[in-house]
């Protein structure tokens, strides 16, 4: 099992702190949430992960060593980066997108190997975009062109995947698809953060819940420690309606503490 | 699952030909172009003269004409013509802009300001190697002038503006220099070589040149799977390996070296590396790197192309290769720049 460990971290851009002494570690072979306000600093957190981030105070390690420490491309075959937005900027073919994963396993003069080969039809196979593999990625729609992001993703055979809300410009349909899918990536022993903002896709599939809010982890634990009714308050300043569905939870945010909740915790 | 793939892709026909074919038939269009470029001028040499007085050496007028008149010419050519458009392939993929190209963004222009300052303060006088620096000092200064004012994540419209600038500032420094010039006659000199063309060099003007450009080749055309990782945005390809800060000062340095050099020797050749990877961009399905070579290698073929099509077009004083590229690449760049529009709609 290996783990990406952030201790006391510190970034600020200018004046503003948009992480203030984060300590929080990811293994190998759970599916976590990172949730958490806009501009709480997950995206931030993300990308110090993947060393695109420079930060004044903190350190992260990979297995107990510093991240800045080790050669970029060992780096690169360890930890896979999903960034939000699904950026694209020439009109590359599918598979030619999805190749791109494999680039930390080979050298710079190195044709694809059987091997690369056979990761990129697994990855595109997973991810069901086999059909998809000659057509260009600007003639995709939204869900089709994350699928093909993701399959990058995982044709670089990461042991961990950081996804930088993936589901969220996605139909019910696919959001379900792909947190499916990277719950099974979990269970094959990835370790898998994804940032979200659909609390009841959190609460269900995720094995644990980082909570950040104004730069700090405010929570941290079980999907039903960490979006208690105090912590959505603080964090979100909204209250949810909860249930479950076959023992399966779901939680809707429901309504918003709005100014009231700020007068009274002043 | 490929097979499958090809029943089912109803998307735009893929490309006929493929990679390493591309590659043989644009060298097969240099070696062609390039002996036709031998042979065309004032003086018409056939291909038998050509390839005897090149084996032979016999001091004959028309081995002059061919061992220093034409062939530094047609070699010229060749590499300026590769310079433009490996450097315009490039470019594009670091900034991922299809307008970014090295005249259009104040490059050349900036190189040829360096050039005319050598040239200007007599230091090209004193060791000939100053001219070709001087070039890639200016190129240099322009590439990292463009990638503070436009780097990163810019819009097509930052690049361009900033390429106003940075042309503007060396067109108006470049014109200063000329309207100070002691000598009328240098200043026409200047004026002329300004406008870009490949006539009347030497074999000199090879051996100055090449050593640079063919470093800058180097630097280029290394760079292919960085700005195929640069596809998917700066962090994508930081988490897929590549040090970014790296790969910017290569390509900024690779640019600088050849274009600094290419443009000391021939001026001015706009819109080669507009035209051509635009060109050959759908033949290597869009990718950044595989763009690299063809571009290089289809630089070449337009530059040798336009450079016999000035000599052939006009029976009076011949056209400049600049103001032929212009010519072509001006209507070229409008055209871009409305299918650019339409595909922001």
């Amino acid at each position: 099992m290996s783990t990406l460990t952030v201790h006391d971290l510190s970034v600020g851009f200018g004046n503003r702190q948009v992480l203030d002494k984060v300590n929080v570690s990811f293994s190998t072979g759970s599916l976590v949430g990172l949730i958490g306000p806009n501009g709480a600093g997950k995206t931030t957190l993300l990308r110090s992960m993947i060393g695109a981030q420079s930060f004044a105070k903190g350190q992260i390690q990979w297995d107990g060593s510093d991240l800045h420490q080790l050669d970029r491309r060992t780096v690169a075959r360890h930890i896979a980066y999903l960034p939000q937005g699904g950026v694209c900027h020439w009109p590359l073919t599918v598979e030619h997108l999805v190749s791109l994963g494999r680039l930390p396993h080979q050298s710079p003069w190195q044709k694809q190997s059987a091997e690369d080969r056979r990761v990129i039809a697994d990855a595109m196979a997973e991810t069901d975009i086999g059909a998809l593999a000659q057509r260009t990625v600007t003639t995709l729609s939204g869900g089709e062109r994350m699928r093909v992001l993701l399959a990058r993703a995982l044709a670089t055979s990461p042991e961990m995947l950081l996804a930088d809300e993936p589901v969220a410009s996605l139909d019910p349909y696919h959001q379900l698809q792909v947190m499916t899918l990277l719950q099974s990536m979990a269970r094959r022993g990835v370790g898998v953060v994804v940032v979200l903002h659909d609390l009841t896709l959190a609460a269900r599939f995720c094995d644990r819940l980082v909570l950040l809010s104004e730069g700090r982890v405010i929570g941290d634990g079980t999907p039903d420690d960490v979006l208690s009714v105090e912590n959505l308050a603080a964090s979100y300043r909204v209250t949810a309606l909860r249930g479950s569905e076959n023992g399966e939870p779901f939680i809707v945010p429901w309504k918003d503490l709005g100014n009231d909740f700020e007068r009274e915790k002043r | 699952m490929s097979t499958v793939a090809a029943t089912v892709d109803n998307s735009r026909a893929s490309p006929l030909i493929g990679f390493v074919t591309l590659v043989v038939i644009l060298s097969i269009m240099i070696v062609v172009l390039f002996v036709v470029s031998i042979g065309a001028g004032r003086v018409a040499i056939s291909f038998q003269q050509i390839f005897s007085s090149l084996r032979a050496h016999d001091p004959s007028l028309m081995s002059i004409i061919i061992e220093q008149i034409r062939l530094p010419r047609a070699i010229l050519a060749v590499t300026v013509g590769a310079t433009l458009g490996l450097a315009g392939a490039a470019l594009q993929g670091l900034l991922r802009n299809p307008l970014a190209e090295p005249g259009l963004i104040g490059v050349s222009g900036c190189a040829a300001l360096g050039a005319v300052i050598m040239f200007y303060t007599g230091i090209s006088a004193t060791f000939a190697l100053a001219l070709p620096l001087g070039g890639v000092a200016g190129a240099l200064i322009a590439v990292a002038a463009i990638y503070a004012l436009a780097g990163r994540e810019s819009s097509i419209l930052t690049l361009v503006l900033a390429g106003v600038a940075v042309n503007a500032f060396a067109g108006a420094l470049t014109t200063l220099a000329l309207s100070l010039s002691p000598n009328p006659y240098a200043a026409f000199e200047i004026f002329f070589w300004l406008l870009g063309s490949l006539a009347d060099r030497s074999l000199e003007h090879v051996y100055l040149s090449l050593p640079l450009m063919a470093l800058g080749w180097v630097l280029l055309l290394t760079m292919g799977r960085a700005l195929d990782a640069l596809t998917l945005g700066e962090d994508t390809a930081r988490s897929l390996g590549f040090r970014l800060g790296r790969v910017q000062a290569q390509v900024v340095i690779g640019t600088a070296l050849a274009v600094g050099a290419a443009v000391a020797v021939s001026g001015v050749i706009g819109f080669v590396g507009l035209v051509v990877p635009h060109l050959l961009r759908p033949l290597v399905r869009y990718q950044p790197g595989r763009l690299l070579l063809v571009s290089a290698l289809g630089g070449a073929v337009l530059t040798l192309a336009a450079d016999i099509a000035v000599r052939s077009i006009m029976g009076g004083p011949e056209l400049k290769l600049g103001v032929l590229t212009a010519l072509i690449g001006a209507p070229f760049f409008l055209y871009l720049v409305i299918q650019t529009r339409k595909a922001m709609r």
